[in-house]
């Protein structure tokens, strides 16, 4: 696939989710608005039943803005279309096939699209960045232009890391009648354990080391305190290196899969 | 009327379970699925209460007790009423609600109930087995009249989670797709996953009044662990009778609006 068609299409994806202007805002602002609420609450309930200042290392404050961050900089990793499930459904309404006569590799293509994807989420990002790392930001690490550009390469990074997650996954429809079940699964743990649903440094120590050698906490957790000025700037090159061998090892995963499952593969009509 | 709706029920469960059944890989994927939902939530609160011994005024049992309680809530959505509300809105757009409406049977019962999920039903029983073994290890008195009073009030809540539900889907009638209202209702619906106490007072009396989404699943929590007042007694009735007569007023509203396809 050549550069120039890799940003045709992810330009083409970027203005079809741009299309309906109003409901992506509107959606995103509903969205956030009910999540503040809930994140308050639940949180601020927390931090006044326990007595405490501080929780996992976060204040009130950080946390309410770490969680809001993760639900935007969610809209990027995951890309503001249809995100998942978009592999199985080419497979099982055939429309596998037409990548065949496609001039690109098929992950490759789809990978534009999902790039385009990420581009909305970015603009929403970077309207909210700033007030947020002025709230969240820790008094040890500053949140600056270093902070800030290291924090958008682990966004881009983690875009890359949840797009081929799915690729083992959804093959499994190759050989089962129906596997959004099993995207729902894989959605569920990587949400609890990347730090979507609450920051990492909550979790005991024995699981955050563990987690660490998993693919997880460079999807939302990692990116995020990036971000907001929390995470050294050594720690980001050993967490890229990290997420960069998962990226490769997921794909190698991929290509065996589909590799596998695409000799069996059938489809009636192009 | 009843008996007849309820022969009606019975064979589009057993329908249902038939097409279930086609699709074996599939049923067991989806029950995998929940199973790992309900541990997932489980681990959420278990996580929190690392930090803390209460939260919402309730122990990490009494937390389990209600986090059971929604996912059975939960497990009745997905069961009994998701696989059929979430395709309503292209129901109505298609105009596929003309050969539901001349069925001598209500219209709404038959968009609401028609697809019994076969394969949420295994994971019903989980849910059903997870809160019997929350209450089971719950270490305060729960003596068969709260449990019978929490059965009924958790009713209660299930047909109020019902009426706000089907709610956010008639605005289809006069919108061109329902998907912005439905998005809307699953965010909202969050509302109801944690205890109503955790809320700011202004937003706990609206999530009990105006809006009763905390009748769902904290209001049956706080009968079985406090007891029924006279108090709850009548606001769970009242708001049983109020959320029906709300539904009749809008789902007939609706309706007139309907411009048929035939």
């Amino acid at each position: 696939m050549t550069f120039r068609l890799f940003v045709t299409v992810a330009g083409l994806r970027a203005r079809w989710l741009l299309t309906h202007r109003g409901d992506f805002w509107i959606g995103t602002v509903v969205a956030l608005t009910v999540q503040a609420g809930l994140v308050y609450s639940l949180w601020s309930s927390l931090f006044r039943e326990a007595g405490a200042t501080t929780v996992g290392g976060y204040t009130l404050r950080e946390i309410i803005v770490y969680l809001l961050m993760v639900m935007v900089a969610g809209r990027v990793v995951r890309g503001t279309g249809r995100t998942e499930g978009t592999f199985a459904a080419d497979i099982y309404d055939g429309s596998l096939v037409h990548y065949a006569v496609y001039p690109t590799h098929y992950f490759l293509f789809k990978y534009a699209e999902r790039v385009g994807e990420m581009l909305p989420g970015l603009v929403q990002l970077a309207l909210l960045l700033p007030g947020a790392a002025a709230l969240g930001g820790t008094d040890t690490v500053a949140a600056g232009g270093g902070t800030l550009l290291g924090g958008l390469v682990a966004l881009v990074l983690a875009n890359a890391l949840y797009f081929i997650l799915f690729g083992p996954v959804e093959g499994v429809a190759f050989w089962a009648e129906g596997v959004w079940s099993l995207v729902f699964m894989s959605r569920y743990v990587v949400t609890l354990l990347g730090g979507g649903m609450m920051p990492l440094g909550l979790f005991p120590a024995w699981a955050r080391e563990a987690l660490y050698w998993s693919p997880f906490p460079y999807l939302f957790d990692r990116p995020v305190n990036l971000l907001l000025g929390r995470v050294p700037v050594g720690e980001w090159w050993s967490g890229c290196v990290v997420g960069a061998a998962w990226v490769a090892a997921l794909s190698l995963a991929t290509h065996l899969v589909w590799h596998h499952g695409g000799r069996r593969y059938t489809s009636a009509g192009a | 009327m009843i008996a007849r709706h309820l022969r009606l029920y019975l064979h589009l469960v057993r329908f249902s379970f038939a097409r279930a059944l086609e699709l074996r890989l599939d049923f067991v994927f989806r029950i995998l699925m929940d199973c790992l939902y309900y541990a997932v939530q489980l681990a959420f609160f278990g996580l929190l209460y690392r930090h803390t011994s209460l939260l919402g005024g309730w122990t990490l049992d009494q937390m389990i007790v209600f986090t059971a309680t929604f996912l059975l809530v939960d497990a009745v959505n997905m069961t009994v009423l998701f696989s059929n509300l979430s395709i309503f809105p292209a129901v109505v757009s298609k105009g596929e609600l003309d050969p539901i409406l001349v069925r001598p049977v209500s219209a709404l019962f038959f968009v609401s109930f028609r697809d019994f999920a076969a394969s949420s039903f295994v994971n019903l029983v989980l849910a059903g087995g997870l809160l019997a073994w929350a209450l089971h290890r719950y270490p305060g008195d729960l003596d068969p009249a709260r449990l019978l009073a929490f059965a009924v009030v958790l009713g209660i809540g299930l047909v109020v989670f019902y009426v706000i539900e089907v709610s956010f889907l008639i605005p289809v009638f006069w919108l061109d797709s329902g998907n912005a209202s439905w998005e809307l209702f699953h965010q909202v619906a969050k509302y109801a996953e944690r205890p109503v106490q955790i809320y700011p007072q202004w937003l706990r009396r609206f999530l009990v009044t105006a809006f009763p989404l905390g009748l769902v699943v904290s209001l049956p929590v706080q009968v079985l662990f406090e007891g029924l007042s006279i108090e709850r007694a009548l606001h769970a009735a009242a708001a049983l009778a109020g959320s029906l007569v709300f539904l009749r007023w809008f789902w007939r509203k609706g309706l007139r609006a309907y411009g048929s396809a035939s």
